[in-house]
């Protein structure tokens, strides 16, 4: 009698892995046919900095410099994603304007140095692109940051504690007219995988990287942007 | 285009079988255990119509998935996607998709992630549908109905996203994704209760494999699994 029970139990229980796995297989297999779909009949960028690929966005609290007022206004939440024509139309490169961003640090003697070719760039491409300035606070002993110190670094007022001891309005260069993100959290950068400032980049007016670390460091933006908009031509 | 009217043509015709309706729809078709006998029950016809379902959300997700990464070519290709205005509300996959911060879920594109989600309900359907007497079937129920309740719950926090991050962007293709997971909720539901309430198996028509199989069995020889069954 126990034999039989058991025999019964079995057999209704027998075949159970075989009926889940098999119905898994096939769940699989048609999963499979659906990524080969996928993959045969798309082929979209890449995340990631470098050339060609689509950098993560940068998002955070901007100020816009207002030139003879000593000071600005701040904008919530900018994304640099909102800003990307992805219908732009690489045949006219100059349809619209490309990205220049540069990560500095207020306290960081080279993006103090920086702050002359950037107000360069300005001057010269000013109308083909929009110039991005996102402030971070390195991890490094004497740097630290504020939006006093940002306002300041950007348009040249008299604050104490820029590049660590130096007051803001001897920054080289103009005051910057171009938009300073406040990343002093550094989580963009952060999400950009960058380990240092300056670090520049150009991205096209679709947001794809156009020049980055890879292509040079950001003494070499001008010569790049000459390449894309040689002065004389329009510029 | 044309896909949409495809899987929105499975979807429909299974929801519709799902419901009482489809018993209906079964008595004037004839549905017996010789003629379409996976309609002939309220079991195997409800499982069919998720079968239905499931495959239709499956297209829809590649559809979408799809949508999206043509967008992400940056080629300019996006006239596959659909734009319409529908009771007010503007259906917009291309600008749904173009949202870089929003046209994913935790990383995972939305249409990707369908695909997933399908796939899972999927193994669990077909499970059932294969051993509807097996020992794991109230735990593929009770999966069941978690797995789709987590997708009903993810699906309104899309229609959040949309709504209020978006400025009211939506999408028909994730639309009708969303549908259809809130369709194989009830009809999980649905299933469960049949089990609870013991209307599992019915002798009329049922079309339960494994009593099929049992039935072939115990008309002939049954080879013995261990020695002391000798």
């Amino acid at each position: 009698m126990k034999y039989e029970q058991n025999t019964i139990r079995r057999m209704r229980t027998d075949d159970s892995a075989v009926g889940h796995m098999g119905s898994l297989f096939q769940v699989i297999g048609i999963f499979f046919i659906g990524m080969m779909i996928i993959a045969f009949s798309t082929d979209p960028v890449k995340l990631g900095i470098d050339k060609g690929e689509l950098p993560p966005t940068i998002q955070g609290d901007a100020h816009h410099y207002v030139p003879g007022s000593g000071g600005g206004n701040w904008e919530k939440n900018w994304n640099l994603h909102d800003h990307f024509n992805m219908s732009w139309d690489a045949e006219e490169a100059d349809s619209d304007k490309w990205f220049v961003i540069e990560f500095l640090d207020t306290d960081c003697p080279y993006c103090w140095t920086a702050g002359d070719s950037q107000s360069q760039i300005s001057e010269y491409w000013g109308d083909k692109i929009t110039q991005i300035g996102v402030v971070v606070a390195l991890n490094i002993d004497g740097h630290s940051g504020s939006r006093a110190e940002i306002e300041a670094f950007q348009g040249k007022l008299d604050f104490e504690g820029c590049k660590t001891t130096s007051n803001c309005k001897d920054r080289p260069g103009e005051p910057h007219n171009f938009i300073y993100i406040d990343d002093l959290d550094a989580s963009s950068m952060g999400d950009w995988n960058l380990r240092g400032t300056p670090s520049c980049f150009i991205l096209q007016p679709n947001g794809l990287v156009y020049f980055g670390p890879g292509q040079g460091t950001c003494d070499d933006i001008p010569a790049a942007l000459n390449e894309l908009f040689p002065i004389g031509q329009g510029a | 285009m044309e896909w949409i009217f495809i899987y929105s043509a499975l979807i429909l015709i299974g929801a519709l079988l799902a419901t009482s309706l489809g018993e209906t729809i079964a008595n004037a078709l004839g549905a017996s255990e010789e003629k379409l006998s996976w309609m002939a029950n309220d079991r195997t016809r409800k499982l069919g119509a998720m079968q239905l379902m499931l495959l239709g959300g499956f297209i829809a997700s590649i559809d979408l998935f799809w949508i999206q990464n043509k967008y992400m070519e940056y080629s300019g290709i996006t006239a596959a996607s659909t734009a319409m205005d529908i009771f007010g509300l503007n259906f917009d996959t291309t600008t749904f998709v173009g949202d870089l911060e929003n046209n994913n879920f935790f990383g995972i594109p939305w249409g990707f992630g369908g695909m997933l989600f399908f796939v899972i309900i999927g193994w669990f359907t077909l499970s059932i549908k294969a051993e509807p007497t097996a020992t794991w079937v109230d735990l593929f129920l009770k999966l069941g109905v978690l797995s789709t309740g987590f997708g009903v719950a993810v699906s309104l926090y899309l229609v959040y996203i949309q709504t209020f991050v978006m400025d009211g962007v939506y999408s028909l293709e994730a639309t009708i994704i969303q549908l259809t997971i809130f369709s194989l909720l009830l009809a999980f539901a649905s299933l469960q209760k049949m089990k609870n309430e013991g209307t599992w198996v019915e002798k009329k028509y049922d079309s339960d494999p494994l009593d099929k199989k049992r039935k072939r069995r115990s008309g002939g020889y049954i080879a013995p699994t261990i020695d002391s069954e000798e």
